[in-house]
């Protein structure tokens, strides 16, 4: 393998002798004015003196915008007074723990000063709130916080009628709540996850003032998610999965198949699931990460088995893709389109062939990124798949490139979904020499917390920006990474919009020193405490 | 720049070396070395059908390949009785219908003999590595059925650097069967399925010293 990279690597300082363009400044150059750009509509942050970050929200038919997230508290004060759901407890400033390294020693800075661990979804602290806001996101119109530690917030959507549903980690604290609550059967299967061991699912009025209805489930479960289909029952993914209606009915309820570990979403459209992961499985010759890729039926068994190779057949010396490579997280479109991101060590990854052919190469190269001369690094890839053919429809490998050499440096995707108009949405985190295109807003340098919009088949960028200072908190572990921002789509006054959620402290700690963007936002300013929320806006209309 | 030049001498040079150094004599068998060394896939070449892929690893220790240019001859058996993505439905591959979930049939290649051997033109991927051509012979096993076959298999000459360490033989044969003689019942029965085998095969000196490491 080393020969071939050698060899390639001459091949390409003829290509490229020193002094010529890079790929980083080839693909900043493609992407300077991109084919079909988002036009940011707003951006900034939504914090007081507390805590806060953003994690999910909708948008209502008059046009509000519905921003869910958690305060940490000890206070919320976002300019509005807060009406409050449940019998407020005591709550102290949260504190951050040292982060440590694998052998426990505390980790620190180029200063010396002590990391410390990011605040997540299920701190103790964790305390739902949302926040209407205008569509301009210029004007707050209702604050509305749960009463502190009661339950925090990793999902929140709105249907058709404006009707707010949330979930979140819960406390015994929901039981006291006022109004319809009823605690669910406990799932009949221990899902051995380890995020928390409490979970709810809440109605709120259009105007957030009053709970409508509460359904709250013990059992081990990863942040909880929450979903509308097309007939506009809720889907639930807690310690299993469960369908509810708008009235609090449940109407069926399912282990998550195959056991902890791994993602799996559900299929709005079909009720398939699709569960992502990986596994150890060595070639003979290396040890192996292998990606997995199962489809389940609605009744949890077992559909088919995409990427899932095995070491000895990618290690054969006629296909050699022995790049490790793992399905990083799952979701699905409105059309039942899946869509999935995934990680590898290297360029000779299985990601880039078809999930039910290795020998056949997928449809991945839209925008032209390529691993050639890489070495040991993280790659990414965010890849679509027609859920009739199960084949690629659309995808790439997602990556940096060094500024000084023509060498791909690392990226990583934390959150990946499918916006209305069917662009690919997802964020993440870059070694520096991220691509951007010219309607970036970041203004430093190109690494570090970043958000990009891709088009439907992956063949356009349409928005990539790094995002200083943002994306410092977990906003749920829908991915391995853990997401660091929620993605919400919906129209807003009939055009496609896409809103990136999650969380900004007062300036980077990263590549440079810059404050979090801010673009017509109603407070441009870091309000105190760890984070503030903080929103950015697209409209995707062309 | 022009990087046809350098390039050109280079895969002058390393042909002519090649050349010199290209073994005719390579062993087959299953205990050199300890990974996988061939597959077998069946494949609808409409593309309707997802294709199934089998590996495994030759079967005893006396499967030879010798490609003395005058006196050309092969004698091995490939068993590959493992096959990939072999759990849930396996109604959209090919030969899905005879593959149970977790229960594949073993597929054997036993080849008996090879026809004249044709020098090939490098081609654009292995620029460097002499190769040949020629029709292997022998027969197919696969759910109780036998079927003869006729493989046209390229054979090229691999140096040992890369990741295959060893000097090695790399074989790659294609050829067509029918639907029928598989008994598929879910295809016509003159539906064209193409079969591909591939292999790895080492010069006995380096089998018998184990190779290297990996």
């Amino acid at each position: 393998m080393k020969s071939i990279c050698l060899a390639v690597l001459f091949a390409m300082s003829l290509v490229f002798p020193a002094g010529a363009d890079t790929r980083f400044d080839e693909f900043t150059k493609t992407n300077a004015t991109p084919a079909e750009p988002v036009r940011v509509l707003s951006a900034g942050l939504l914090g007081g003196a507390g805590t806060e970050w953003l994690a999910g929200g909708g948008f209502q038919t008059d046009g509000t915008i519905v921003l869910a997230g958690v305060t940490l508290g000890p206070v919320l004060e976002l300019g509005v007074k807060e009406t409050v759901l449940g019998k407020d407890a005591a709550v102290t400033p949260p504190e951050q723990t040292p982060k440590k390294d694998k052998k426990g020693n505390p980790e620190v800075d180029k200063e010396g000063k002590p990391k410390l661990e990011q605040f997540g979804w299920n701190h103790e602290n964790a305390t739902a709130f949302i926040a209407r806001m205008s569509g301009d996101l210029k004007t707050i119109k209702s604050v509305t916080r749960f009463a502190w530690k009661s339950g925090g917030l990793t999902g929140a959507v709105v249907d058709a009628a404006g009707n707010i549903f949330i979930t979140g980690p819960a406390t015994d604290a929901f039981t006291s709540m006022a109004g319809d609550v009823q605690e669910l059967a406990a799932p009949v299967e221990d899902s051995k996850r380890s995020g928390c061991t409490h979970s709810y699912i809440a109605r709120l009025t259009p105007d957030a003032a009053k709970i409508v209805w509460v359904r709250h489930v013990k059992g081990a479960s990863d942040a909880p998610a929450l979903s509308l289909d097309a007939a506009g029952r809720l889907h639930f993914r807690g310690p299993d999965f469960r369908v509810l209606d708008a009235t609090g009915k449940q109407l069926s309820a399912m282990p998550i198949p195959g056991g902890a570990g791994g993602f799996a979403s559900v299929n709005p459209v079909d009720g398939t699931i699709a569960r992502g992961g990986e596994h150890h499985w060595p070639t003979g010759r290396e040890p192996w990460r292998c990606p997995t890729l199962n489809i389940h039926k609605p009744d949890g068994a077992l559909l088919y088995q995409l990427y899932d190779w095995g070491g000895p057949l990618v290690g054969l010396n006629n296909l050699r893709l022995v790049s490790d490579t793992a399905i990083r997280g799952v979701t699905y479109d409105l059309q039942g389109n899946l869509l999935f991101h995934a990680w590898s060590d290297g360029g000779n990854s299985v990601a880039l062939r078809e999930p039910m052919d290795i020998r056949a190469s997928a449809k991945m190269n839209g925008l032209g990124f390529s691993a050639w001369g890489a070495g040991v690094l993280s790659l990414a890839y965010v890849v679509k798949v027609d859920t009739k053919t199960w084949k690629v429809i659309g995808g790439t490998p997602w990556m940096a490139y060094m500024k000084d050499k023509n060498k791909p440096n690392s990226a990583r995707i934390h959150t990946l979904a499918s916006a209305v108009d069917g662009s690919m949405c997802f964020a993440g985190g870059s070694s520096h020499g991220l691509i951007q295109t010219g309607n970036a807003i970041g203004g430093g340098e190109p690494g570090g917390e970043f958000v990009a919009v891709l088009n439907s088949d992956a063949s356009a960028l349409r928005f990539s920006s790094a995002m200083p200072a943002c994306g410092q908190t977990i906003v749920d572990d829908s991915s391995a990474d853990h997401a660091r921002w929620g993605i919400v789509s919906g129209k807003l006054d009939g055009k496609p919009v896409v809103l990136f959620l999650g969380s900004a402290a007062e300036k980077n700690d990263g590549y440079d020193q810059s404050q979090p963007p801010s673009i017509n936002a109603r407070q441009p300013k870091f309000g105190g405490g760890a984070t503030d929320g903080y929103a950015l806006l697209l409209d995707l209309s062309k | 720049m022009n990087i046809r030049s350098p390039f050109s001498l280079l895969i002058a040079v390393s042909l002519a070396a090649h050349a010199q150094e290209a073994a005719t004599s390579f062993t087959v068998t299953s205990t050199f070395p300890k990974y996988v060394t061939a597959d077998i896939e069946f494949r609808d070449p409409t593309g309707a059908k997802w294709p199934n892929f089998f590996y495994g690893k030759p079967a005893g220790d006396a499967g030879i390949i010798n490609l003395n240019p005058t006196k050309p001859s092969a004698s091995f058996t490939l068993v590959c009785d493992k096959m990939a993505q072999d759990r849930g439905d396996q109604s959209r591959r090919v030969i899905g219908e005879l593959c149970a979930p977790e229960k594949p049939p073993a597929v054997t290649l036993t080849v008996t003999g090879i026809g004249p051997l044709q020098a090939t033109v490098a081609g654009a991927k292995d620029k460097n590595k002499p190769g040949s051509t020629a029709e292997l012979t022998g027969t197919l096993d696969i759910a109780g059925r036998r079927l003869p076959v006729k493989a046209l298999t390229s054979f090229r000459q691999h140096d040992g650097k890369g990741d295959e360490k060893n000097a090695a033989l790399m074989l790659d044969g294609k050829f067509t069967i029918k639907a029928s003689t598989l008994g598929l019942k879910k295809l016509a029965p003159t539906a064209d399925i193409e079969v591909r085998f591939g292999l790895t095969a080492y010069p006995p000196e380096v089998a018998a010293s184990g190779g290297t490491k990996k």
